[in-house]
């Protein structure tokens, strides 16, 4: 079974392929160690030209899809690795105001290169993410058996009798009935505020007829929000070149 | 800048019961590469809503028209329901949080729509055989015959506002702008109510 990490999604057979990917591409993970990967300093560019073919390789091989890209198996994702931060870096120009006049031209996004404010609890979301991946459930165990109870369609009275009979350690899993269980379940999902369903009717003359929908901003940032992204979120137009100097379209942000 | 990008497809769920369908639209935003947009357990895409399901159109030409009118303007008013909030958003920006814990404003604009061809020609409210992109005649579709303007949909429903006994006139009377209406839509069938 392949396992996922949680925030460059390579892929790992082995428990201790992960954790060695864990440890050296995110190590200390927080914020500051986000803005330095997309930003990497320089000695690490400047490497970059002794393994220029592998820096130019698509990056399809290393971001692939489970099912339809046969270059991104486990071993290529475990033999790749260490050098993941390094990799994600085409060869990209960000165009700056001067040089793009478009952007230069409109009056009503002054101001767009300034951030507003800080994102509340944030850098403890990332850390808690890190440090308990069990969160906001108390330990693994705690996970294991919230999951069996789901998969296995306990009951809530009987998951209120395992644990008023004392079968279960209640101290252990950090929960002692369904009610304590189920408010740790509106916990689990951190972006589950922005995708609130909403309801509307409209009339088509004869009946009346509802219909659901999400609010569209509210979508928008759960992508934006997603820290499984924030390395490969692109803000600002691009222009990318091939190694020949043709310019590539291939991305809505170095469209011209 | 957040290009949205929005898909729909009506999809049929059972044909027990009454033919339940189901239509579905779905959003993802342009700030992603595609190399992961595409991939399906990235749950980049979202589904943003579901659209109402027409009643079945009665067996009689004249209901079929009046019922596909209807439904034409019933999906307009639902999506400019669910799109509303871009309208403010588009110019003036609004603030976002974002994955690298700063909270920036973003301007959200609707940049494309990912739709087959027959979901093109009933969102659209045109006929199945014209092109819905540009204005070449349908039975020019598949040459290289000429270059055809593209469609302009806020010019047909300001002629269809400026004409509206147009279907009463003969060829002989017609003025200019009549005339220009009747060529863009020849691949017309209905038109969206003015918002």
């Amino acid at each position: 079974m392949l396992v996922k990490c949680s925030f460059c999604r390579k892929r790992y057979a082995r428990a201790g392929a992960y954790e060695t990917h864990l440890q050296s591409a995110h190590a200390n993970l927080d914020i500051v160690l986000a803005s330095t990967i997309r930003n990497p300093p320089a000695d690490v560019l400047t490497d970059r030209g002794t393994d220029l073919s592998d820096a130019n390789e698509p990056i399809e091989h290393s971001n692939s899809d489970y099912e339809s890209d046969p270059a991104g198996d486990t071993a290529g994702s475990e033999r790749n690795a260490p050098d993941d931060t390094r990799r994600r870096e085409p060869e990209t120009e960000v165009l700056e105001d001067n040089t793009y006049p478009v952007a230069a031209k409109q009056e009503d996004c002054r101001g767009a290169r300034e951030a507003i404010g800080e994102v509340k609890k944030c850098k403890e979301q990332c850390r808690d993410l890190f440090e308990n991946p069990c969160a906001p459930l108390a330990s693994a165990q705690g996970f294991k058996l919230a999951s069996w109870f789901i998969e296995s369609k306990v009951s809530k009275t009987r998951i209120n009798d395992y644990f008023s009979n004392s079968i279960g350690n209640s101290t252990s899993v950090g929960y002692s009935s369904i009610y304590t269980l189920e408010n740790l379940f509106r916990h689990v999902d951190l972006y589950s505020p922005y995708l609130q369903w909403l309801e509307g009717h409209v009339e088509d003359g004869q009946r009346t007829l509802p219909f659901f929908y999400r609010n569209v901003l509210g979508c928008v940032s759960c992508l934006l929000r997603q820290i499984a992204y924030r390395d490969d979120l692109v803000y600002a137009p691009r222009r990318e070149y091939q190694q020949s100097g043709q310019k590539i379209y291939a991305e809505m942000h170095t469209a011209d | 800048m957040v290009p949205i990008i929005g898909m729909s497809d009506q999809t049929n769920l059972t044909n027990f019961s009454g033919d339940k369908k189901a239509w579905p639209v779905n959003m993802t935003i342009g700030n992603l590469p595609s190399t992961i947009r595409k991939r399906p357990g990235s749950i980049a895409i979202l589904l943003l809503g579901l659209l109402p399901i027409p009643p079945k159109l009665a067996k009689c030409s004249r209901a079929d028209k009046l019922h596909r009118l209807i439904n034409a303007y019933t999906h307009g008013g639902v999506l400019e329901l669910i799109f509303a909030p871009l309208n403010g958003t588009a110019r003036e920006g609004a603030p976002i949080d974002c994955a690298d814990g700063k909270i920036w404003r973003r301007f959200s604009i609707m940049s494309g729509w990912i739709v087959d061809h027959m979901e093109n020609v009933t969102l659209h409210g045109i006929k199945s055989n014209p092109c819905p992109k540009c204005e070449v005649p349908p039975e020019e579709l598949g040459s290289r015959a000429g270059h055809h303007g593209g469609r302009d949909y806020a010019r047909y429903k300001r002629y269809e506002r400026e004409n509206p006994s147009l279907d009463s006139e003969t060829h002989d009377t017609l003025t200019l702008a009549t005339r220009m209406k009747l060529m863009v839509s020849r691949g017309g069938k209905t038109f969206f109510k003015d918002s």
